[in-house]
């Protein structure tokens, strides 16, 4: 028994040591980080990265430098990944910006897609505070009755807060009329203020505040932040219907929330920055401390909510990896259910 | 009014954002003049600085750098054919010609000046503007944009000249091109060949490339000789000045056209170029000249892509709508520092707006002033030998085709578009046409798609789409009333030097065929896809591309044959047994041989390589190739290991040893 305690002891602290070892701090002094970014140059991905880097490489120890390699259009955010998942060095040397799209199931099960979101690291990342569909002033009396639909512009079938809308149709009896193939959001809003379009959504409280402070539109729901059970309002719009509150009074059979879920799940984690898989703890350790300080400094909370929205929810590496996992679980019935849906109405997507 | 003017003013004018400005404007001219680079890595690179500073500083950087972005590209247009950037894609097609003529100094001398005249107008309009923002950018929804598109698209009349079925064939193929990549509204992968790489579609930087730089250093290399056909340049600067004053009343109206394109968030930014350039054709006398080193081909599209950054800034101003990416940009940094868009800039942040009023003016003077003072030394490189150009330029593209995804693909892509740019110079096919279908295909497709789907053939009678269509129909019928009076023929822009024996029209013939087989394969391809709405187009593209490609196969033959058929056996594959022939395909040989050393050993090895070898090959010095070898190389250190800091993807040969 003295001997097994003894053992056991020996054990435990053989095991704390190595875990104490693995976790040394490590200093980056002299070393160049690439930071690899899933979008082009200019894009908010690609601004996020930069702002993140700007007071990441001054947050770890050594004060390394950070480069910046964009992989651009061509299919660059499965590019990126793939890289990330297949050649990338796990030894703190290489990190990479992306966004939900790489969790997306639909777009993780298809063959070009080398790599398993599970298996990345996430270092933290940021959440815009969930979209908000919102019409033009005065189409909210069509959006129940059976005359003429609401157009909902769109610039693809794919986008997350769509899901809002499709469930709206086929649960809450909205009537509306999709139309995609805008070629992005500042299309959108032009076509919004000229009455081509009467509804769309966005996450940017910076757009919102500014249509609303024009008189343009009304918010009619909002997607909810809180991860994949519980969806609270955003503080900005703490009287807009969270949409998940709307449909539970419907209640859907279980493979439609199923579906819903599929959908916008990935939108819980807007965009996020990962280490390689296999990247050693201590140098996990190292990036999520430095990420830690960088989202408790004042002025960089100030900038990420000035230039991307005032709502931003800072995200920890665990909670990423949380959601990404539940995501991954989704069931392919349940992705069935929410194509068939949106082919019924119309609305095709990658 | 007067009042926030003169604060905008001296605001600028302060030490901190003047010399931020200057930095700017001397960080925004290198940056502009590298192929493959582009202002917008700049301001991206730029951005995290930008964003830390106050609003005055923060504009006079960002806008000093982005005003300009047109100016300095000028540069590679006019002297290797090699587009700066998607901007300056037009001005190749009278520039490239007039240095040829030894007018490089007097093409840079108009450019600059209309280019400062073009972006002066641009902050005069935005001036003007202020009070009737709001319904200016409203006033335009999907069918007028389609309308508009459509209008920029029957320059393909013009651009065709003498050779207007091949024009519109080549229209069809450039629309063609246009449809690679996911299609938005159905979510069907268009011609992706089960890969990533083309879901974004086609980079129009890599077709421009393709289409008019190898083309045209192939055309030297079989020359033998420089750039310029004279061997002094004479003082052309101030001649080039006195033509952009002379056409003002061109400077003005393709200014306001470059201001709408601006104005216009969905048009793009590539397309301001070209559609002032066809309306130069299109209205000016003697258009035969377009296309072979005219002047007022140069001054055109210069006013009017930097005539488009003002008018871009309006709808920033009014509603937060950027005209363009790199407005897009510098929208994220004024955000950060505090300028918000909307009626506050008209009124309590009035000198804001102002101030970029002023920074347009002054960085557009000072650039102007900038590439005027550098045009001399520039101009020299029109008298370089072949064997200097030549090395350099090939190295430069495939760099810069590289640059657009950072993959070998890219380079692919890049031989594609030149096989098919000299065979389609060789056979005398316009150029022009097919650029600028790819640029508007895309954008009619969706136009058309979405102003169907949202009001149905109603559209047909928007007020708005009557008076655009009037103007289109008036703007293609004012060249066929004034050449009919004159008796003349109009520009056939891009299709000089092209051979006409009856060997040439079979073999010319054939690349029809080819081009024809081209369209059936994508028809073919699209009865696989799952949406008839995806395919539609490709449909409408066969039914016109075939019978069109049919009647110009059978009008080739025809004309080739006419007394002359007794010399076909004889001179059917003369083509192939000339110097000529040779020298072409020793150039084919070197380039491919360029692009497979950068594959198997590397960009940096293979390009000294190549570099020395070309220029000691065809009777260089040690030290002509030294120097060419290190420019190269300094290019791409500076450009893709400093600034783009590209990650390089691992040459062949290495392979085994990773």
């Amino acid at each position: 028994m003295t001997n097994f305690k003894f053992g056991s002891v020996f054990v435990l602290a053989s095991a704390l040591a190595l875990q104490a070892g693995s976790t040394v701090a490590q200093d980056y002094s002299g070393k160049t980080i690439q930071m690899l970014i899933a979008s082009n140059a200019g894009g908010g991905t690609d601004r996020m990265g930069r702002l993140f880097g700007l007071y990441l490489k001054d947050k770890l120890p050594g004060s390394p430098s950070i480069v910046y390699r964009n992989f651009a259009a061509g299919g660059g955010k499965i590019r990126a990944a793939n890289y990330l998942a297949s050649e990338a060095k796990s030894d703190g040397s290489t990190l990479m910006q992306t966004d939900a799209s790489v969790v997306t199931p639909s777009m993780v099960r298809r063959k070009v897609s080398k790599f398993d979101p599970r298996t990345f690291i996430p270092i933290g990342g940021f959440n815009a505070g969930g979209s908000v569909v919102f019409a033009r002033k005065g189409t909210m009396k069509r959006l129940t009755d059976s005359g003429k639909p609401v157009i909902v512009g769109a610039i693809s079938g794919s986008r997350s807060w769509q899901a809002m809308t499709v469930w709206g149709k086929e649960y809450l009896g909205w009537n509306l009329r999709w139309i995609p193939g805008y070629k992005g959001t500042r299309s959108l809003m032009k076509a919004l203020r000229q009455g081509e379009i009467d509804m769309m959504a966005t996450a940017s409280s910076k757009r919102i505040d500014r249509l609303l402070k024009d008189g343009v539109i009304e918010l009619i729901a909002q997607e909810g932040v809180g991860g994949s059970q519980v969806f609270k309002a955003r503080a900005a719009y703490p009287d807009v219907p969270v949409f998940p509150a709307l449909l539970k009074a419907k209640n859907l059979p279980q493979i439609a929330w199923d579906g819903y879920k599929s959908w916008i799940g990935p939108s819980q984690v807007d965009k996020w920055l990962t280490l390689p898989p296999g990247t050693p703890k201590a140098h996990v350790a190292a990036y999520r401390t430095a990420f830690n300080s960088v989202t408790s400094d004042k002025k960089f909370i100030k900038l990420l909510k000035k230039q991307f929205s005032k709502d931003a929810v800072i995200m920890s590496g665990e909670e990423i990896a949380n959601v990404i996992k539940k995501v991954s679980h989704v069931s392919n019935d349940a992705i069935a259910f929410s194509r068939t849906l949106r082919k019924k109405f119309d609305i095709s997507s990658r | 009014m007067t009042e926030a003017a003169l604060q905008g003013l001296t605001a600028i004018l302060q030490p901190w954002p003047l010399f931020l400005m200057l930095a700017g404007i001397l960080c925004s001219s290198v940056f502009a003049a590298l192929p493959g680079v582009g202002v917008l890595l700049l301001l991206t690179i730029a951005l995290p600085f930008a964003i830390t500073l106050d609003p005055i500083p923060c504009i006079a950087l960002l806008l000093g750098m982005g005003a300009i972005s047109n100016t300095a590209n000028t540069f590679p247009s006019v002297l290797i054919a090699v587009p700066g950037s998607a901007g300056s894609q037009a001005t190749i097609v009278d520039g490239y010609p007039m240095a040829q003529k030894g007018e490089a100094k007097r093409a840079f001398g108009a450019a600059f000046m209309a280019s400062a005249m073009g972006g002066l107008f641009g902050a005069a309009v935005l001036y003007l503007s202020l009070p009737i923002l709001t319904p200016l950018v409203l006033s335009f929804g999907s069918p007028e944009f389609l309308v508009l598109v459509i209008w920029g698209l029957s320059a393909v009349g013009v651009l065709s000249g003498k050779s207007p079925l091949k024009g519109l064939i080549a229209a069809v193929m450039g629309v063609l091109i246009a449809t690679v990549g996911v299609d938005d509204k159905t979510a069907v992968e268009r011609f992706d060949f089960g890969g990533t790489y083309l879901w974004d579609g086609v980079s129009i930087v890599l077709v421009g490339l393709g289409l008019f730089a190898v083309p045209e250093m192939i055309s030297l290399a079989v020359r033998r000789s420089a750039v310029s056909d004279v061997e002094a340049l004479g003082s052309g600067v101030l001649e080039g000045i006195k033509d952009a004053f002379r056409h003002w009343w061109l400077v003005i109206r393709c200014s306001i056209i470059g201001v709408w394109v601006g104005v216009l968030p969905g048009l793009g930014s590539t397309v301001a170029d070209w559609f002032a350039y066809a309306h130069a054709v299109q209205t000016e006398k003697n258009s035969e000249n377009f296309g072979k080193g005219d002047v007022r081909g140069v001054i055109a599209p210069e006013a009017s892509n930097n005539a488009k950054e003002g008018g871009a800034l309006i709808p920033t101003i009014a509603f937060g709508i950027p005209g363009s990416t790199s407005l897009a940009i510098m929208l994220a940094a004024f955000l950060a520092v505090g300028i918000a868009p909307g009626s506050d800039m008209l009124t309590t942040n009035l000198n804001y707006t102002f101030a970029m009023i002023w920074v347009l003016v002054i960085s557009n003077l000072i650039a102007t002033t900038l590439a005027i003072g550098a045009s001399p030394v520039f101009a020299k490189v029109s008298l370089l030998p072949f064997y200097m150009i030549v090395p350099i330029t090939l190295v430069l593209c495939v760099a810069s085709s590289f640059a657009a995804h950072y993959l070998w693909a890219d380079i692919a892509t890049f031989l594609v578009f030149s096989t098919i740019g000299y065979f389609m110079r060789l056979y005398g096919w316009p150029r022009p046409p097919f650029l600028v279908a790819v640029v508007l295909g895309s954008q009619l497709e969706r136009y058309l798609w979405l102003s169907q789907a949202r009001y149905g053939w109603e559209f047909l009678i928007h007020p708005g789409v009557l008076l655009i269509a009037l103007l289109t129909v008036a703007t293609l019928l004012f060249p066929v009333i004034r050449n009919r009076r004159q008796k003349k023929s109009s520009a056939a822009a891009g299709t000089q030097d092209a051979v006409d024996t009856p060997a040439s029209r079979l073999w010319g013939s054939l690349f029809t065929a080819f081009m024809v087989s081209v369209l059936l394969l994508a028809l073919v391809i699209s009865t696989t896809w799952d949406s008839l709405r995806s395919a539609m187009i490709i449909y409408w593209l066969v039914g016109i591309g075939v019978p069109l490609a049919i009647l110009d196969i059978v009008f080739d033959l025809r004309s080739g044959m006419r007394g002359r058929a007794a010399s076909w056996g004889i001179t059917l594959f003369s083509p192939f047994k000339s110097e000529v022939a040779e020298r072409t395909l020793a150039m084919a040989a070197w380039l491919l041989g360029l692009a497979a050393a950068v594959i198997l050993i590397g960009f940096h090895l293979a390009i000294a390589v190549f570099t020395i070898a070309y220029v000691r090959i065809y009777g260089g010095s040690w030290r002509a190739a030294i120097c060419l070898t290190l420019f190269g190389e300094a290019f791409l250190i500076t450009a893709f290991d400093y600034l783009i800091t590209v990650l390089w993807p691992t040459p062949l040969l290495l392979w085994p040893f990773m």
